[in-house]
Order: C-alpha cells, then sequence, then structure tokens
C-alpha cells in the first residue's frame, strides 16, 4: 500500500476539447495529481496510448492509468466505443473509468453503467461544481478505495 | 167364290195400314179398321156434323194434310207426317191416288196411310246417336290446346251444346271453394228464352245444403222430373231451386280420382220433364270431359302461380341469374341480367349465346367453364370473373354456375348466378393501399422522429458546448483577474470570444440546414456547368489560398433546384480545400454515364476517410476531427445529403485514408421525375 502511495498516481484524461482539456487541468491543478495527468483528444490516441503503440509506443510515455477520465462524445471512435475496448480487455478491465460528459442523457448513464462505468459525472456548468466534483473524484478513488494492483 | 168387289173389299179392310176413299168433294166415302182405329184414337177428330156426318169427315190433322196436297202440284206420295195418338206419336207416309173413269173424269180418290213410325224411331234413335256422338267430340275437341284463359269461354260454350242438344233451358257448373266448405256457380249458360231468375250464385254455404251435398258425396246423379220427388230434409235445397225458376233438373256430380270438386246440371222450367237414362249417360261423359278441363285449367292455375311467383322472385333479386342449355344458348335471364347484356326485354336474348354479346375473349371463358360444368356435372363455385358493361366499364362478378339436369340426370345446360362485387372489391383494394400508405407514413413518421431526436440531442449538446464554456470560462477569468495574472485573463477572454464565435456559426449552419430541407424547391433544367462556374466564383479567393487546381468533366444538364444545386457544389468543394493534408489540392468535378443515368461526383487527393466512418460523416453534428484539427460544425455533409435526398438521389463517399475521397453522388434524371 506504501509503496504505491509512493508511486504518482496516473490519470488518462480521454478529451477532445481543448478547452475542456483546460478546464480539467484547471480543476487538477491544487492537487498532486496534475503532474501525472495524461491527455489525449480523441478515442483512437485512446486506446494507441493504453495498447502503448503509435505515437505511445514508448511505455515510459505512456504509464498504465489508475484512472480513465472519458469524454463520451468525441469524433471518430468516440466515448461509448472505447468504453466498450476497455472492458473487454482482461487486462484494462480493472482500470476504473469515469465518464466526463455533457450529456445527462438517461439512455446513456444507463448504457455507461451496462458497459461496466464505474462513475458518471456530468459536467457541470459552473467551474466552481466541477472542481469540486474532480476534487471528490480524487479522494474517492485515491484516498478510500483501494485499487486492484 | 167372293166377286171381284168383295174381293177388293175384304184385302181393303184387312189391310194392316189405314185407308181411306174419298169421293171428288174430299169427303169420305169408305175407310178401313185401320183407318177407324187411326181416327179413333186422334183426339182432334173433327166431329162438327154429328155422328152420321161425323164418319164422312176426316180428322183435322189428315184434312188439312190432304187439301195442301191436293192443291198443290207436289207428287202425292213421300208426304210424311207425325200424329200424336193415344198410344204414343205415330208416323206415316201418306199416298193420296186419283181415281178416274175411262174418260178421265175424277171419281174419286184413295188415301193410303203406311205406318212407318217404327222405322222412324230407329231412324230418329240413329240420329240422336249420332248428334250425341257429335256433341261429346265436338266438347272434348273444344278443350284441346285451349289458353288459360279461355278455359271458361269454352266450357260455357259447352253447356250451351248440351242444353240445346237436350232442350233444356238452363245448364250450368257448380265448384266446391275453401277445401269443399263452398259452393259457387263458376259457369252457366241458359236459353234465352228462360223466364226463370237464373243467375250466377256464389259462395253458398254447402253445409246448408246436406242432401245435396250427400248425394254428391257418394257421386249420385240427381235426376228429377218435378221438385215434388224431392224428400223432406231436402226443404233447403227445393227452396233454392224454386227461387231460381228450376221445375225439373237432373244433377251430374264432377269428380276426379275421388275428389269431388261439384257438380254440373240441367234445368227446365217444364213441370214433369223427364230425363232419360240416354240422356243421363250423356250428361256423364260430358261432366267427365268437364272434370278433366277444370282439372287441367286447376293445374295449369297452380303452376302458372308458381312460375309468376318464381319469376317474380328471380326478376327482382339484384344478382345476375341465367339458365343456358347444353350449347351454352340463354333460355332465361332474369331482370338484372337481361339489363346486363344490353337487353330490353329477356326475349331479345333467349337463344343467343354469349359470342353474340361479349367480346371474343370474355365469351370463349365463359364458354369453356360452362361445358366443363356441364361436361363433370360439377357447379364451379365462387369464381371472380370480370365482364364488360354496355358502357365497356369491367365489372367484377363472384360467380357461381351449377349443372341443371332432366329428370334421367342427363345435363341440360347451367344455371347461374352471380353477384356484383366490383364495388366491394375496389373498396377493399383501397382499403388495402390505404393501408399502404398509412403504412408507409407510419414509417416515415418514425424515421423522421428517430431523426429529429438525434437531431435535438445532437444539437443540444453542440449548443451546449460553446455556452458551457462561456459560462465555466468566465468563472475561469473572475478568478485569473482576482490573480491578476494578465496572460490568463488574455487567454480565457480568447477562449470565451471562440466559444461565441462558435456558437454564432452553429446556429447559422443549424438554419442552413433546417432550410435546405423545408424551403420550396423550384424543378427546373439547370445547367451544371453554368452552376459549378459560379461556385467556383464564389470560392476563388480560398482556392487561390490553398494553391488548388479544379478540373472537371463536361457536366450534363439535369433537372432540380438550381439554387440547392449550388449549395451542394459549393459545400464539397469546400470540403476538399478543407481537408487537402500536406499535398496541394487537386479537385476534380465527375460526370460519368452509367445505364441507370449520371453519377456526378467531387474528388480530392486529400486526407481521406477510414471505410467504418464513411456513413456517419453524413449525419448532422458528426465531426471526425478534434476542432484543435479542422474547424466546422459538421453540419455541411448532413445538408449535402439532404439537398441529393430532395432531388431523388442518393449520396456516398468511396475513400481509403490518405488516399483523398470521391463523393459521388446521383440525382434523379428528367424522365424519372416527370411524374412529380
Amino acid at each position: 500500500m506504501t509503496a504505491q502511495r509512493m508511486k504518482p498516481a496516473v490519470i488518462l484524461l480521454v478529451e477532445d476539447d481543448p478547452d475542456d482539456q483546460e478546464l480539467t487541468k484547471r480543476a487538477l491543478r491544487s492537487s498532486k495529481l496534475l503532474n501525472t495527468l495524461k491527455i489525449v483528444s480523441d478515442g483512437e490516441e485512446a486506446l494507441d496510448y493504453l495498447y502503448q503503440r503509435g505515437n505511445y509506443a514508448n511505455p515510459d510515455e505512456a504509464p498504465r492509468p489508475e484512472l480513465i477520465l472519458l469524454d463520451l462524445n468525441m469524433p471518430k471512435l468516440d466515448g461509448r466505443a472505447v468504453l466498450t475496448r476497455i472492458k473487454e480487455d482482461e487486462n484494462l478491465r480493472s482500470i476504473p473509468v469515469v465518464i466526463l460528459t455533457t450529456s445527462s442523457r438517461e439512455e446513456d448513464v444507463a448504457r455507461s453503467y451496462h458497459l461496466g462505468v464505474n462513475s458518471y459525472i456530468t459536467k457541470p456548468v459552473r467551474m466552481e461544481g466541477f472542481i469540486r466534483a474532480i476534487q471528490d473524484l480524487e479522494h474517492y478513488w485515491f484516498d478510500l478505495v483501494v485499487l486492484p494492483s | 167364290m167372293a166377286s171381284p168387289s168383295d174381293l177388293y173389299l175384304r184385302i181393303f179392310e184387312s189391310l194392316h195400314d189405314p185407308m181411306i176413299l174419298l169421293d171428288p168433294a174430299g169427303n169420305v166415302v169408305h175407310r178401313n179398321l185401320a183407318a177407324t182405329t187411326l181416327f179413333a184414337e186422334t183426339p182432334e177428330t173433327n166431329d162438327r156434323a154429328g155422328a152420321d156426318d161425323a164418319n164422312r169427315h176426316l180428322p183435322t190433322w189428315l184434312d188439312e194434310t190432304l187439301r195442301s196436297l191436293m192443291s198443290g202440284i207436289r207428287r202425292m206420295a213421300d208426304e210424311y207426317k207425325s200424329v200424336k195418338t193415344r198410344t204414343g206419336t205415330r208416323h206415316f207416309e201418306i199416298e193420296l191416288e186419283r181415281i178416274v173413269d175411262d174418260r178421265g173424269n175424277l171419281q174419286g180418290m184413295a188415301v193410303i196411310l203406311h205406318d212407318i213410325t217404327e222405322l222412324k224411331e230407329a231412324e230418329n234413335a240413329v240420329r240422336y246417336r249420332s248428334e250425341f256422338g257429335r256433341i261429346v267430340s265436338e266438347i272434348s275437341s273444344r278443350f284441346v290446346g285451349v289458353f288459360l284463359e279461355e278455359y271458361d269461354a269454352v266450357l260455357e260454350e259447352s253447356l250451351r251444346g248440351v242444353g240445346q242438344f237436350l232442350e233444356a233451358d238452363t245448364a250450368y257448373v257448380f265448384q266446391f271453394t275453401n277445401s269443399g266448405a263452398r259452393l259457387s256457380m263458376t259457369h252457366l249458360w241458359d236459353s234465352g228464352e228462360f223466364d226463370g231468375p237464373m243467375e250466377r250464385i256464389s259462395d253458398l254455404d254447402a253445409a246448408a245444403l246436406p242432401w245435396w251435398l250427400e248425394r254428391l258425396q257418394h257421386a249420385e246423379v240427381v235426376a228429377l222430373s218435378s221438385l215434388a220427388e224431392l224428400p223432406a230434409e231436402a226443404a233447403a235445397e227445393r227452396a233454392l231451386l224454386e227461387s231460381q225458376g228450376v221445375h225439373s233438373l237432373v244433377h251430374v256430380p264432377l269428380h276426379y280420382k275421388g275428389e269431388v270438386l261439384g257438380f254440373m246440371g240441367l234445368g227446365s222450367e217444364v213441370q214433369g220433364r223427364t230425363w232419360t237414362q240416354d240422356e243421363i249417360n250423356l250428361l256423364k261423359i260430358v261432366a267427365q270431359v268437364f272434370t278433366n278441363a277444370l282439372q287441367h285449367k286447376r293445374a295449369e292455375e297452380t303452376l302458372g302461380y308458381e312460375r309468376n311467383l318464381l319469376r317474380t322472385v328471380v326478376d327482382n333479386l339484384p344478382d345476375y341469374i341465367y339458365a343456358k342449355d347444353a350449347s351454352s344458348r340463354f333460355v332465361l335471364n332474369n331482370r338484372a341480367h337481361t339489363r346486363l347484356l344490353r337487353a330490353n326485354a329477356p326475349e331479345e336474348v333467349f337463344g343467343k349465346t354469349d359470342y353474340d354479346i361479349f367480346p371474343r375473349g370474355l365469351a370463349d371463358q365463359y364458354f369453356a367453364d360452362e361445358q366443363q360444368v356441364i361436361e363433370s356435372g360439377q357447379a364451379l363455385v365462387n369464381r371472380e370473373e370480370s365482364v364488360l358493361t354496355e358502357d365497356g366499364t369491367p365489372r367484377w362478378l363472384l360467380t357461381t354456375k351449377v349443372p341443371w339436369f332432366d329428370k334421367e340426370g342427363k345435363p341440360q345446360g347451367i344455371v347461374g348466378m352471380s353477384r356484383d362485387i366490383t364495388q366491394r372489391k375496389e373498396l377493399a383494394q383501397a382499403l388495402e393501399s390505404h393501408a399502404q400508405l398509412l403504412e408507409q407514413a407510419n414509417e416515415e413518421l418514425r424515421l423522421r422522429n428517430q431523426e429529429l431526436d438525434e437531431f435535438t440531442y445532437i444539437a443540444s449538446h453542440d449548443l451546449q458546448e460553446p455556452l458551457r464554456k462561456l459560462i465555466a470560462f468566465s468563472d475561469v477569468l473572475q478568478e485569473d483577474m482576482k490573480a491578476g495574472d494578465q496572460e490568463e485573463v488574455k487567454r480565457d477572454l480568447g477562449i470565451i470570444a471562440s466559444a461565441a464565435q462558435r456558437m454564432q456559426t452553429l446556429v447559422k449552419d443549424l438554419l442552413a440546414l433546417s432550410r435546405s430541407g423545408r424551403q420550396s424547391m423550384s424543378w427546373e433544367s439547370v445547367d451544371l456547368s453554368d452552376c459549378v462556374a459560379l461556385v467556383l466564383d464564389t470560392l476563388e479567393v480560398r482556392i487561390r489560398e490553398e494553391g488548388a487546381a479544379v478540373e472537371q468533366d463536361d457536366l450534363p444538364p439535369v433537372m432540380g433546384d438550381r439554387t440547392l444545386l449550388a449549395q451542394l457544389y459549393q459545400n464539397l468543394v469546400g470540403n476538399a480545400l478543407k481537408f487537402h493534408g500536406d499535398k496541394r489540392p487537386v479537385i476534380r468535378l465527375t460526370a460519368e454515364e452509367t445505364p441507370d443515368g449520371w453519377i456526378l461526383g467531387v474528388s480530392d487527393n486529400g486526407i481521406g476517410i477510414k471505410k467504418e466512418y464513411a456513413e456517419q460523416i453524413f449525419a448532422p453534428f458528426k465531426r471526425l476531427h478534434g476542432r484543435s484539427e479542422y474547424e466546422g460544425t459538421g453540419i455541411g455533409l448532413a445538408i449535402c445529403r439532404k439537398i441529393v435526398e430532395r432531388h431523388g438521389g442518393k449520396i456516398w463517399v468511396e475513400s481509403a485514408p490518405g488516399e483523398g475521397a470521391h463523393f459521388k453522388f446521383t440525382l434523379d434524371t428528367e424522365e424519372g421525375a416527370a411524374g412529380r
């Protein structure tokens, strides 16, 4: 446990929108996680990162994340497809995925949970709320939950 | 030995025939025994001149006859005379001989009365018999081939014949009605000299005439020479006859197979008229003829009634009913079918075939069906067939044809029944096509709803994105301003401005998409070369900036909306200019003629598209690239698809990553669209 604590937790943010990337960064600014935040901007890149191929062939550049923040609506391969691929993969299945989206459509929520998503955060419109949500998330996943190694 | 004179006298006396000798004045000189006996039996003997004189005179009947003989030039012999005597009527042939002397003077006359009574009676009997036979044969032959409506007249005519022959004053027929409860006089003849108030008596209560009824029930002949012969219990009958002025009568029952139909009768106003057995026999024969005739009439009436009833039923059915013989010639048509056959009366089509009425093809079909029914003996049931009416419009019939057999079971033809189901059929067809239309409309509506649902979701998502940024970065801006970080503030403002800009573009594009699907569309011949030239003109600056080369095939004229087609090319060429990658864009406007029409298109040498995205790029707001790579709202291709679809065509893309893209589309051809 202690050893894990020592190792900085890696978070993979899958987000196509540069502004939203900026907002997420800003929400994480206060935490130590910011330094280990990895950002990819679409579903294909996310899979490249997770399988350490293409631009992410160097394992040092693409450490296995402890948490994935995944946007649902993205060009090309969208969040739902990425989620499906992760949950189908024996290796990747254990990585907790938190959906970050503007969509609060019931259908999306239900489908995501069905696909095995661990949490769901609707992007709040106000920055204050978003920061709180990210902080809550950090607290929950990295302080309370014992993650499988 | 007697003198010759004596001998003559003896012969004279013993002659069987009466003989009288007269003087030239006509006085009786001598008469034989036979003459004396005859005169004595003749009541009208003229005895005006006393007993002595009386012997010298002739009876009136003979005196008158002789005088007419003597004064006339007629032959003396061959004169025939009937005379009533106390023992009956006797008939004589009168012979008168003149007796003259040598000088030719009339000395007297000899009259011989040859008694021919027996001969005469035999002759009368023969004449009666022959008259009898004539009457019977006349009466029975009268009823041969008689039409129904003539029966009564013929029967009364026959009554006249019998009545006159038997010298009656009246002749009549009574028949039972109401199953024997009532009696009515149905036929009557009278001599014209008859004084009785004989008239047609109708609707008598049969039970009120019990004696009569009983006689009839026993099939007895009633012959009365006087009403006095009626028994006491026949008081009602007597009163009835008296009221009719009949004093003697004979009634003969009319019975058929044990059933008494009524009776025929002869009446006379003569009291004491006797009815001989010969007469009664004649009446019995006539009664039999009448019975047969009445029976025949009744049967024909029943038949006529039934035929009429059936005819009325068949005629008034709205269905087409007809019968044909074995050669498919019409033998019966009801009113509805007569009209269908374009005739005014059934007689017009009697004996005709379908070949006389319908086109050959139809007639062939009907004929084949009917022959099949006749040969197989199997009915054709509920066949749907078409027929042409008078004005040539087709009707649909549901037809059943059944074979029609004679008593021996040999097929005689067919009986057909057809019902007009045109309306039902049209209704069913209309209903079906309605249902189909409804289903189509429903399906379209469902697709529209789905599309709309998708669109609303995506639209709200995409519209929310810049809005969310505006709000979020306003918060960030406030923080950064508080912190006094000018660089951050500048960046925040840039983000806010670009979000607002995106919002504006998005709203504009949404409007364009909505319009491309809704605005009214013109339908005209469009010269695509002109149309494309205009588009390239508009895009000239961007083409120059990108250093693009634009080539084009010969573009055909098409039918459609000039403005929408221009927008289609503008979006496609615009995309080609945008997604060019590192290479200098080479853009070609293509046109390819295929058997199915023209395939038009825009090809480029740009970054291309992965096969799996080839479909979704046409959905609204679908972008394959992050905003950092390529700007855009993801609506351009959705508009292109809408425009092509409104022109009745299809749009698709053929591409591979890095190998450029070829967007292709079809438009409905001029001919194909002509029906719109």
